[in-house]
């Protein structure tokens, strides 16, 4: 029987989705492909979903992910996630037909150039996937797209192939120079920046955003980054996961899950910065 | 069947049933009315408030721990007149009584934010937070020390009609002691247990897992920690006790309830699941129904000891 309470609830953001697929992409890397068609219809490209871990009621908090694809027609949507905990680990064994428990999608995403541009995507490790999506949603309104994905050696490559179906111009590195480029993708940006770029979007560690942000501003090319941090509840409450933001000349501490994880890259004030 | 009676008379507020949200865990509603209607709870604690803005800890702020996360969030916050300007005229639209936290680092900032609000409509309570683990000054010292803790309530009690709970650290050697000064200096309730000061070091950097170093243990962890000192409590004080820390489930809310509680706080579930308060709401209500028992002033405080001790 319905409590009398029920007619008060609101649960469209809480998700049950099917598992479709789980599968490694390189070393430590895997992509979950997921089953729901309200998730798949509504997420925007830079949102994320809360997932909680199945059968680990002793991990109190769930876990993030971006997005990084969904294809709505067929009520599908992936995420891509790095093995580095327990809740990530435990992840591993979801098998096909399985139910995952998410809230989403949450936070606020990236916007598209109002008309065709040059847009550079700059991606690094797992922080390339919620450019997937992104990168499908630029080449749909005529974008021109170059990706510069960084990774750490060539088992950890994954996701170029994305870009290259998309006609865009895709530019590997790697820090050992397994594949692709030698060096970090700070190494590389500046030759990319000196052609005509309109538009840059990123996604990556913060020791690689400390280092690009600076020169996306210094080239003057305007953009937005997706930003991480430790998060506690991702929908706005607990006040874990802040950046530092300028708004109106002054410093202000915004929720990296809700008025983000996309900030716009003038306004991001990095820890060093501040 | 009969229906049981859920509500609950907590120093004068009249609650639909016992389940409070934890100041720190619900913002100031609008998060959580995306949800559900806040009419759902027992009553909303907001988030403290400071008479001036304040930026907070350096980032990370949270860690899982096994049962248990620590935070350390440094009380963000855009200050009381942001509050009353932006936030008040929100939460008043839901039929849940609104408990209004309050935090300082300075024994008068207490007085001055209670007359603050005492002039505004729409608030049943003041919960004067003198436990915060994460604040350099003030905050949990002010809670550890049965003397300031009761100079702060009285302050707090003469500058406001309001009723006036005294939200109590964990991290003291002796809660009773605290509870009693409270009471004796006006509280009319008592909220328990803050989070329990902690650390955690990550072993692969050699560095805390916190920003700030040290945060506040909250979650199943410290239950029965809370638990414990909700029974302590109960039996020394008269006052009622919303009875909070680590509860995630209906069982756990009739278990402080049991150990004397009146009221039980939900706050570090919700980050995992805002809905489950229908769950506990709906659990509470069948367990007195299969069991017959008409409300619950029935089972407060009705912890079956096995041996004869001293009651209340």
């Amino acid at each position: 029987m319905e409590s009398s309470e029920e007619k008060k609830r609101d649960s469209s953001l809480h998700i049950t989705a099917t598992v479709v697929k789980n599968a490694p992409l390189c070393t430590g890397h895997y992509c979950l492909t997921l089953k729901n068609v309200l998730l798949a219809k509504r997420t925007q490209p830079g949102q994320f979903v809360n997932l909680r871990i199945h059968g680990r009621d002793d991990l109190l908090l769930r876990r993030p992910f971006s997005v990084a694809t969904t294809r709505p027609a067929q009520s599908l949507f992936e995420i891509v996630y790095r093995v580095v905990g327990q809740g990530t680990k435990t992840m591993t064994e979801l098998n096909r037909g399985e139910e995952v428990d998410l809230i989403g999608p949450l936070g606020t995403g990236f916007h598209l150039p109002k008309e065709p541009m040059n847009c550079l995507l700059l991606g690094g490790g797992v922080g390339v996937a919620p450019l997937w999506g992104l990168a499908a949603q630029l080449f749909k309104k005529k974008n021109k797209i170059i990706a510069l994905l960084g990774f750490r050696s060539s088992d950890k490559v994954f996701g170029e192939e994305v870009f290259r179906k998309l006609r865009g111009e895709t530019i590997v590195t790697t820090d050992d120079g397994s594949y692709g480029l030698k060096g970090f993708v700070s190494d590389h940006l500046e030759k990319v920046l000196n052609r005509p770029i309109d538009r840059a979007y990123v996604c990556g560690p913060m020791p690689m955003l400390k280092v690009v942000l600076p020169m996306i501003r210094r080239a003057n090319v305007k953009g937005e980054v997706s930003l991480e941090e430790r998060m506690g509840c991702g929908y706005g409450v607990c006040l874990s996961c802040v950046a530092n933001i300028a708004k109106e000349g002054r410093i202000e501490k915004l929720r990296i899950c809700t008025e983000g994880p996309v900030f716009s890259i003038e306004d991001v004030v990095l820890d060093d910065e501040a | 069947m009969m229906k049981p009676d859920i509500s609950v008379t907590l120093c004068g507020i009249k609650m639909a049933n016992p389940i409070v949200s934890a100041s720190g865990t619900c913002g100031y509603g609008r998060e959580l009315s995306q949800f559900y209607d806040l009419g759902v709870l027992g009553a909303f604690t907001v988030k403290s408030l400071t008479l001036e803005k304040r930026l907070g800890n350096p980032t990370p702020r949270i860690a899982e721990c096994v049962s248990g996360i620590l935070n350390s969030i440094g009380i963000q916050s855009q200050g009381v007149r942001h509050f009353l300007e932006h936030d008040l005229a929100f939460l008043k639209q839901y039929a849940v009584p609104i408990i209004v936290s309050i935090s300082g680092t300075r024994v008068e900032d207490y007085p001055k934010l209670a007359g603050i609000l005492d002039l505004e409509d729409g608030i049943s309570a003041i919960e004067v937070n003198i436990s915060c683990p994460n604040l350099e000054a003030g905050g949990c010292s002010f809670g550890s020390d049965p003397e300031i803790a009761g100079r702060v309530i009285e302050l707090v009690k003469s500058s406001t009609k309001l009723p006036v709970i005294a939200k109590l650290t964990p991290n003291v050697s002796d809660i009773t002691a605290i509870a009693r000064s409270v009471e004796k200096n006006g509280a009319d309730a008592i909220s328990m247990i803050n989070t329990l000061s902690g650390m955690a070091i990550d072993i692969y950097t050699q560095k805390p897992k916190l920003g700030n170093v040290f945060g506040g243990l909250s979650g199943p962890a410290i239950k029965p920690v809370a638990i414990k000192m909700v029974w302590d409590v109960y039996r020394a004080v008269r006052i009622p006790i919303i009875g909070m820390g680590g509860v995630m489930t209906w069982e756990d809310a009739i278990e402080f309830i049991l150990a004397g509680a009146t009221a039980v706080g939900v706050g570090t579930v919700l980050f995992r699941d805002p809905w489950v308060v229908f769950e506990i709401v709906d659990g509470i209500r069948t367990y007195l129904e299969t069991r017959g028992i008409p409300g619950l002033d029935d089972i407060r405080g009705k912890v079956k000891l096995p041996v004869k001790r001293n009651g209340r």
